[in-house]
C-alpha cells in the first residue's frame, strides 16, 4: 500500500483515546446551556449510532460500534453547534457523517476525510444562518430554540471581529471569552479547557500532539502577523487584546485539538505532521479572511485532508516516485 | 445483430435499466449533477437530450457509416447545436425561469459526450431500426435518472415539488449545489447496483464493462495503444 494512501491501521484506537477528551467540553456545555446541551448531544449521538447500525446492515458489513467512531462524531458535532440549534440539524449532520463519509469508505479509519469536519461543512452550506446564530448566555434559564419567539442571539468573539466591534471588548469580557462564558458553539468556547486538553493529547497521543501544536502555533503566528500589519506595534494594549481575540475566537482551538489531530488522515512522519498542521492553519487563516461564512475552519480541514495525500506522493516522498518509475519503465 | 432479434422491451431493460448510462457507465453526468435542480429543469434537459440522441443515432446509422470518424463527431455537435439553440431561443424569448436556472448547462448539451459515444459505439455499426431502439432505450434510462434526481433535489433543496411548497420540509441549499447532485447520483447508483445484483445476478457480472469507443480502432502509435502496450510489457518483465 503506498504511503500516501489515507487508509491506515484499522486497529488504531484514536477515537477511543480521544473520547474522554470530549468530557470536559461536554461538562462546560452542560454548565452553560443546561438540558438543551444534553438534548442536542443525545440527538446527535443517537442519530450517529442508529445510522451506523442501519448503514452496516444495508451493506452487510460487520457493525463497528466498538471503534467509538460514531459516538465521537455525534458528541464532537454537537459540541461544535450552538445550543439553540433545532434538533433535526445535529441529527442530519450525524447521518451525513456516518452514512456518506464514514461507511462508504469502509469505516472511520479508512475515510480520507474527517467525518465531523465533513458534516459541519455540509451543515454550514445548508443552514449557515442557524449554525452561526449563537444564543445569548443565560445561566440557570432554558435556552430557546432558533426561530422561536423568545430566541435572543448573542454576539460571539468571531462575530465581534467580523463586525469590527472588538475595540469595545473589555478585559473582563476577554477573560469571560477565555473561560468560555461567551456566546458561541456550546462546547468549544472555553480556551482554558481546550488548551488543557493539549496536555491530555500530549500524554495519550504524542504523535497527534505534533499536529495540534503545529496548527495552533501557526495560527498564533498568523494572528500576530495580521495584528502587526494592522497596528504596527504589537506590544500596545489594544494590539495585545486584538491578538487574543483573533486567536481565541472561532474554531481555532477546536480544530487544533480535535479535527487536525484525527489519526486516519494524518501523515506518518513527525516532520510531515508539522507541515500538515502548518498548512492546515494557513488554509484556515486564509478562509477566515475570504470565506463567506463566519468560520470556515471545517472546510480548511477537508482541504488539507484532500491535499495531503497528493503532497505526500509527489513532493514529500520522491523515493516512492523512483520506485514507481521502476515498475512502469518509460519507453 | 439482425433485425429479427431486436426487441424494444429487451433493449429498454438492458440499455435503459441494467446498463443505465448515468448510474452504471457514468456518462453525461454534468447536466444531471449541476443543472437538474428541479422537475421543470429536468424535463427540459430530458426533452432536449432525447430528441438530439434519436436524431444523431438515426442519422449516424443512415448516412454516416462511410464517413471518417473526425467528420462524424463534428456532425453530431452540429446536429445537437441545431436542436439546442431553438429551445434556448424559445425559453429566452418567453423569459422562462428555467432558462435562467439552467444557465450554461443547456448550451453545453450541444457538446454532450453521451450522444457522440452512443452514436460512435452503436449507431454506425447497426441498422437504423436498432439504432432508433437504442436511442429510445438510452433516452428512457437517462431521462428517468434526470427526472428522479431533479425531483429529489427540488424536494430536499427547495422544499417544493413542481414549484408547489411542501409543508414541514425545510430546504437544504446543499442539495441544489453540484456536490449535492453527485451525492444523490452516488446513492442512486448504489441502490441500482444492489437491486441489479439481487434481481439479475448473471448480468450483474458484465454490466460494468466500460462503454468506450471501439477498441479495435486503436491504431499503433496512439496514446492509449502505447499505454496498454507499456503495461503489457511491464507485466511480462515482472
Amino acid at each position: 500500500m503506498p504511503e500516501a494512501s489515507p487508509i491506515k491501521n484499522k486497529k488504531d484506537t484514536f477515537y477511543k483515546d480521544m473520547l474522554p477528551a470530549l468530557i470536559l467540553p461536554l461538562i462546560m456545555a452542560l454548565h452553560f446551556y443546561g438540558k438543551r446541551a444534553a438534548l442536542v448531544c443525545l440527538v446527535s449521538v443517537s442519530a450517529a449510532v442508529i445510522s451506523e447500525i442501519i448503514g452496516s446492515k444495508l451493506i452487510n458489513q460487520k457493525l463497528r460500534l466498538y471503534d467509538c467512531g460514531s459516538i465521537y462524531i455525534g458528541v464532537l458535532l454537537a459540541l461544535m453547534l450552538p445550543a439553540s440549534v433545532r434538533l433535526w440539524i445535529p441529527a442530519l449532520g450525524s447521518v451525513f457523517a456516518v452514512m456518506l463519509v464514514k461507511i462508504p469508505f469502509g469505516g472511520i479509519y479508512s475515510s480520507p476525510f474527517s467525518c465531523t469536519a465533513a458534516a459541519f461543512s455540509f451543515l454550514c452550506i445548508c443552514k449557515s444562518n442557524e449554525l452561526f446564530a449563537y444564543p445569548v448566555l443565560k445561566i440557570d434559564s432554558a435556552v430557546d430554540a432558533f426561530g422561536s419567539e423568545n430566541f435572543v442571539a448573542g454576539t460571539s468573539l468571531a462575530q465581534s471581529l467580523l463586525q469590527n466591534k472588538t475595540h469595545g471588548v473589555t478585559a473582563v469580557e476577554l477573560i469571560n471569552g477565555f473561560i468560555g462564558s461567551v456566546a458561541g458553539p456550546m462546547g468549544m468556547t472555553s480556551a482554558v479547557v481546550l488548551l488543557g486538553l493539549l496536555f491530555y493529547i500530549l500524554i495519550r497521543r504524542p504523535k497527534s500532539f505534533v499536529n495540534a501544536i503545529s496548527f495552533i502555533a501557526t495560527c498564533f503566528i498568523g494572528c500576530v502577523i495580521t495584528v502587526a500589519v494592522d497596528y504596527g506595534n504589537i506590544f500596545e494594549l489594544n494590539a495585545l487584546r486584538m491578538i487574543c481575540i483573533r486567536f481565541f475566537s472561532g474554531f481555532t482551538l477546536c480544530i487544533g485539538v480535535f479535527l487536525i489531530t484525527e489519526e486516519p488522515q494524518s501523515p506518518e512522519k513527525i516532520i510531515h505532521r508539522i507541515i500538515y498542521g502548518c498548512l492546515g492553519a494557513v488554509g484556515y487563516l486564509l478562509l477566515r479572511h475570504f470565506s463567506i461564512f463566519e468560520d470556515a475552519g471545517a472546510f480548511a480541514v477537508l482541504g488539507i485532508n484532500a491535499l495531503w495525500p497528493l503532497l505526500e506522493k509527489y513532493i514529500f516522498s520522491p523515493h516512492k516516485k523512483e520506485n514507481d518509475s521502476e515498475v512502469i519503465p518509460l519507453e | 445483430m439482425s433485425d429479427k432479434k431486436v426487441s424494444l422491451k429487451k433493449m429498454i431493460r438492458v440499455g435503459g435499466y441494467l446498463r443505465n448510462p448515468v448510474l452504471v457507465h457514468v456518462i453525461g453526468i454534468c447536466p444531471v449533477a449541476a443543472a437538474a435542480t428541479s422537475l421543470f429543469n429536468s424535463l427540459v434537459l430530458a426533452g432536449v437530450f432525447t430528441v438530439s440522441l434519436i436524431i444523431c443515432e438515426v442519422l449516424a446509422s443512415l448516412i454516416m457509416k462511410k464517413m471518417p470518424r473526425w467528420l462524424r463527431v463534428s456532425i453530431y455537435v452540429i446536429i445537437n447545436t441545431g436542436i439546442v439553440f431553438p429551445v434556448m431561443y424559445y425559453l429566452e424569448k418567453n423569459q422562462s425561469p428555467v432558462f435562467a436556472s439552467l444557465g450554461i448547462y443547456l448550451p453545453l448539451m450541444a457538446m454532450n459526450s453521451f450522444t457522440c459515444i452512443h452514436s460512435e459505439k452503436y449507431a454506425v455499426k447497426h441498422s437504423v431500426k436498432e439504432s432508433f431502439f437504442d436511442a429510445i432505450a438510452s433516452s428512457i434510462g437517462y431521462s428517468a435518472v434526470l427526472l428522479l434526481v431533479g425531483i429529489i433535489r427540488e424536494i430536499v433543496g427547495s422544499g417544493k415539488i413542481a414549484g408547489f411548497d411542501i409543508p414541514f420540509i425545510s430546504g437544504l441549499n446543499g442539495a441544489l449545489m453540484p456536490f449535492g447532485g453527485l451525492f444523490i447520483i452516488g446513492i442512486l447508483a448504489a441502490l441500482h447496483k444492489a437491486r441489479v445484483i439481487k434481481n439479475y445476478p448473471k448480468q450483474a457480472r458484465t454490466i460494468e464493462k466500460k462503454f468506450t469507443l471501439d477498441e479495435s480502432r486503436e491504431e499503433e502509435g496512439t496514446f492509449t495503444y502505447n499505454l496498454k502496450n507499456r503495461f503489457k510489457k511491464n507485466e511480462e518483465n515482472f
